[in-house]
């Protein structure tokens, strides 16, 4: 296999023709960029800057999008509108969602991307524990940073990457191409590409667990928020922003609360639903965040604990 | 069955079949040009002998293929990084004949031989950590103090 073989010095890789290194690195899912543009400057510069590269790092056809005003032939809220980030999941219809964040009040402290093992976790699947083999240094390497999720069904396996301070969370929440966007005519597109005006809104619901199994607030619609967005609402602005609408329901329902506490925030969307569970996994006090581990733990109903690992 | 000579950068010829000589779209836009089979050698001056046989028997092996679809952004083959059997074992060479392949396939116009090459390397990069990507394909860490620090930054919180 090629992989086995001895590299030649210097690096053929970095030899061939930045067309050809593109047409590689297109073919690689967002974890694997993120994990290559800290391997050196041509990766870095190419990943972040390229727009070809961009593109794939958003999904299609998202259906949480509606897209407003004159400027808006998708006024019809079944039609899909331009993809989003893939840093919020790749597939809307995945069980999990891959932006992990802690925040302490209404302030993100750290963002996390998550990865499964071995392809897509599937609803109802049933494996054993991940039990990690210590005997090889690259093993406990690959265990540092591994989190083991377990739902009542199953078990699966992530790999946790900190991107908080990569700028993907600084690209557009919404595909900055409009040209992508089904049913939008060109001159529309010209009109959308020099707007910076509010064009899109994003539904989300916003709950608060106690854990993750246990809901500390009312069902929709008593919750649900719709936030207007701009073409360039990154990432990070727009998880910021749902993060105070959360906390300030929070707070409004006289909830007890650590303002030391170390909180976690996920999204998920599901299957068939056109909104974004935006969810905060509420510690009330500092001893609940010092006990926190991204392993979670697992009880004997098979509930679990998402919570930072303790090396 | 017509066959043509194909002269590598080493001026070494080599007698192929004119159908599997055509995989590659310049060879075939070449003969269309000239209009009839050659009796001279046509040059490949950016192939050397060994490359141009491997690409050779990958041609011979995928005679009988389909053209591949006009329209690339339709084309599922940029969404997968899926190989069948038979080229997975062809890319098995060493990283500089691999290389040398995804070139060549580029010069003579041989898409789906650009897309194997492409696909193995990326299913090499896949899963691998930042400096396990480094030693795989011998690159040197070349960010400046700043970003080296900032790259630091990132990933202290992994390993607390």
């Amino acid at each position: 296999m090629a992989d086995s073989q001895e590299a030649i010095s210097p690096s053929s890789l970095l030899r061939i023709p930045q067309e050809l290194l593109l047409q590689i690195l297109v073919l690689l899912p967002l974890d694997d960029q993120i994990n290559i543009i800290k391997v050196c400057s041509t990766f870095h510069n190419l990943i972040l800057h390229d727009p070809i590269l961009r593109g794939t790092r958003y999904a299609t056809n998202s259906g949480a999008i509606r897209v407003l005003g004159s400027l808006n032939p998708l006024q019809n809220s079944h039609l899909p509108g331009p993809g989003t980030h893939k840093v919020l999941g790749a597939r809307p219809v995945h069980p999990f969602s891959n932006l992990v964040c802690t925040s302490i009040g209404d302030k993100i402290t750290r963002y996390a991307y998550r990865t499964c093992y071995g392809g897509e976790p599937q609803r109802g699947m049933i494996t054993e524990r991940i039990c990690t083999n210590p005997e090889t240094q690259e093993e406990r390497e690959a265990e540092r940073d591994t989190v083991v999720i377990a739902l009542t069904l199953g078990i699966y396996r992530f790999k946790i990457h900190d991107i908080t301070n990569y700028p993907i969370l600084d690209e557009p929440y919404l595909q900055p191409s409009v040209k992508e966007m089904t049913g939008i005519g060109s001159e529309e597109a010209i009109h959308a590409l020099s707007s910076e005006e509010d064009y899109a809104t994003v539904q989300c619901q916003v709950v608060v667990h106690r854990n993750l199994f246990l809901k500390e607030t009312p069902d929709p619609p008593d919750w649900v928020e719709r936030m207007k967005l701009t073409r360039s609402t990154t990432v990070r602005e727009l998880t910021a922003a749902l993060l105070k609408i959360a906390f300030r329901k929070l707070m409004a329902t006289g909830l007890e609360h650590d303002s030391t506490a170390e909180n976690v925030i996920q999204f998920r969307r599901d299957r068939g639903k056109t909104e974004w569970v935006f969810t905060l996994i509420h510690n009330r006090t500092s001893q609940e965040t010092r006990n926190m581990v991204w392993e979670p733990e697992v009880n004997q109903l098979g509930e679990y604990r998402v919570s930072r690992r303790v090396v | 069955m017509s066959q043509i000579i194909l002269l590598s950068s080493d001026n070494v010829e080599m007698k192929v079949d004119k159908e599997v000589a055509e995989r590659s779209i310049l060879i075939k836009n070449m003969l269309e040009d000239v209009g009839e089979t050659p009796d001279q050698a046509i040059p490949i001056p950016n192939v050397n002998e060994g490359v141009l046989r491997k690409v050779i028997e990958w041609c011979e092996h995928h005679r009988n293929d389909p053209p591949p679809p006009a329209d690339e952004d339709s084309d599922s083959r940029k969404k997968s990084t899926d190989i069948e059997e038979w080229d997975q074992k062809f890319m098995q060479v060493d990283q500089e004949m691999l290389f040398e392949i995804i070139l060549a396939a580029n010069y003579l116009d041989i898409k789906p031989l650009l897309d194997v090459g492409c696909k193995t390397v990326a299913n090499m990069i896949k899963g691998k950590s930042p400096e396990e990507i480094r030693k795989t394909f011998n690159i040197q860490n070349d960010f400046t103090p700043e970003e080296e620090d900032q790259i630091r930054r990132e990933n202290e919180w992994a390993e607390e």
